[in-house]
């Protein structure tokens, strides 16, 4: 059997019957991209149950490569994340006061993690695709940054495996829901995160 | 009072019998009672036929699938040594409603059978019975193992299931192993995400099992969710078991014992695990 590339999508949340996220992991579990096989695992929105779904994964499957995937809506472009911080915003606290607290994703984790992804080599893939892409410095502090920060602690051992996450936009069908913002067709957010996982597949070797 | 109890055992699950039923059935030829305390105290006196299988010494703490097939095959020969062919009712007695006779029950139920009791309250509880110190005389049989995966976990089974919503983890040790104040393997600590709390709690003050209702008030007011899966687990898979039968009696329909526990999740150095801090 190839490695495995752990490709982790969410649950639909607030109210979506959709999340692209895992829309495109679903799509994509059992298939082999630049020699690794995707696994592909539906991941719960919370920090805790997050964290510990993705920990408990990566245990489970010794991935060669981890991609988180998630859905941050209103983002224009998908956006390959390049920092993780050790802040759980369960609560919501940064929406309701503005202060997300100090909860950590990890006792005692350092403050953050840096993207183990060949970020530069994506971008470049996806700009001559045409496909919109940034790098974004922030992953907030909810589900989806408590996921990038527990994968890439729990593979903190092995620092030549990559690990990162890719935030995409809301996905066309929800953009009824969302009039005044932008959204993408789900097959070219498929094929930005195939060439993400190619390019990937390539810096794991 | 005998009435009242009687009811309540009735109400409870077909995986356990009360005394009265034990009376009620004494002289049925396809009853077969498994005592369950230690040596010992058998031979000192037991209820009269009862037949010895103390599980303390069959730990089991391996749940790979080689570990899992060496333990299937652990009962079979076990549960051919009791002579027990899997038509009969087996009602496994300790003094109380215990975790040897739970324990009994549930790796009976998991290796097939599906006769598998246990009496509620136990020897304390049976109160119309004489002990013997006769040991009678039976033939080994050769029982058919047909193992029920769906109420066995294994760390596989929980790794990949870790912080889903629909699959609950259960840790029913003590309060001081499950906050590591006494750490009973190579690491302290708990399966990530574990609700809490003691075995015992299971038990009301006469050694019997509570009510359904009690049992179920206790375990919603926990969080544990009938819709989910819920996954006991200890240090060695016994007071789980016992957790797996209050469970049922509680009217949760999906519940495995994580045979393995600490003694195997706590052991290894590549799984996860979370320390819990007293609030």
């Amino acid at each position: 059997m190839p490695p495995i590339l752990m490709l982790a999508g969410f649950e639909p949340f607030r109210g979506e019957r959709i999340n692209p996220s895992w829309e495109i992991a679903r799509r994509l579990d059992g298939e082999v991209i630049g020699g690794l096989q995707i696994k592909s695992v539906r991941v719960p929105v919370g920090c805790a149950k997050a964290a510990r779904r993705i920990t408990g994964a990566i245990v489970r499957y010794r991935p060669r490569a981890v991609i988180g995937l998630g859905e941050a809506g209103g983002r224009p472009a998908i956006s390959l994340e390049r920092v993780a911080i050790n802040l759980a915003d369960e609560r919501g606290r940064l929406v309701k006061s503005g202060d997300p607290g100090f909860t950590p994703v990890v006792r005692g984790g350092p403050d953050a993690y840096f993207s183990r992804l060949p970020l530069r080599a994506i971008i470049g893939e996806l700009d001559r695709k045409d496909i919109p892409a940034s790098v974004s410095l922030t992953a907030g502090a909810y589900a989806c940054n408590a996921l990038m920060y527990a994968a890439l602690h729990s593979l903190r051992r092995t620092p030549c495996l990559p690990v990162g996450f890719i935030h995409l936009p809301y996905e066309a069908r929800q953009a009824g829901r969302h009039r005044n913002l932008p959204s993408m067709a789900l097959a070219t957010m498929e094929n930005a995160v195939r060439i993400a996982i190619a390019a990937t597949a390539r810096s794991a070797r | 009072m005998n009435q009242e109890k009687t009811a309540r055992a009735e109400g409870k699950t077909e995986l356990i019998v009360d005394a009265r039923w034990l009376r009620e059935h004494r002289d049925d030829t396809s009853l077969i009672l498994i005592d369950t305390r230690p040596v010992k105290d058998f031979h000192a006196g037991h209820l009269s036929g009862a037949r010895h299988f103390d599980p303390f010494p069959f730990h089991h703490t391996d749940t790979s699938e080689r570990g899992v097939a060496e333990f299937g095959a652990q009962l079979q020969w076990i549960f051919s040594a009791l002579g027990i062919t899997g038509h009969e009712t087996v009602v496994f007695y300790e003094n109380e409603s215990g975790m040897r006779a739970a324990r009994g029950q549930w790796a009976l139920e998991y290796a097939g059978h599906s006769k598998a009791r246990m009496l509620d309250g136990g020897l304390k509880a049976a109160t119309g019975e004489t002990l013997t110190t006769k040991v009678d005389k039976f033939a080994a049989t050769d029982f058919a193992l047909s193992p029920r995966a769906e109420v066995l976990a294994t760390y596989a089974y929980l790794l990949d299931r870790i912080g889903l919503p629909d699959v609950q983890i259960f840790d029913v040790r003590s309060a001081e192993e499950y906050f590591g104040e006494r750490v009973r393997a190579k690491h302290g600590g708990a399966i990530p995400g574990a609700f809490h709390q003691d075995w015992m709690a299971a038990l009301g003050a006469d050694g019997t099992v509570k009510s359904p209702a009690e049992l179920r008030a206790q375990f919603e007011a926990l969080g544990l969710d009938p819709a989910a899966e819920i996954i006991p687990y200890c240090q060695g898979g016994y007071r789980a078991a016992h957790a797996y039968l209050a469970l049922k009696i509680a009217g949760y329909p999906r519940v495995r014992n994580y045979l393995g526990s600490w003694a195997e999740w706590g052991n290894r150095d590549d799984l996860p695990i979370e320390h819990p801090r007293r609030k």
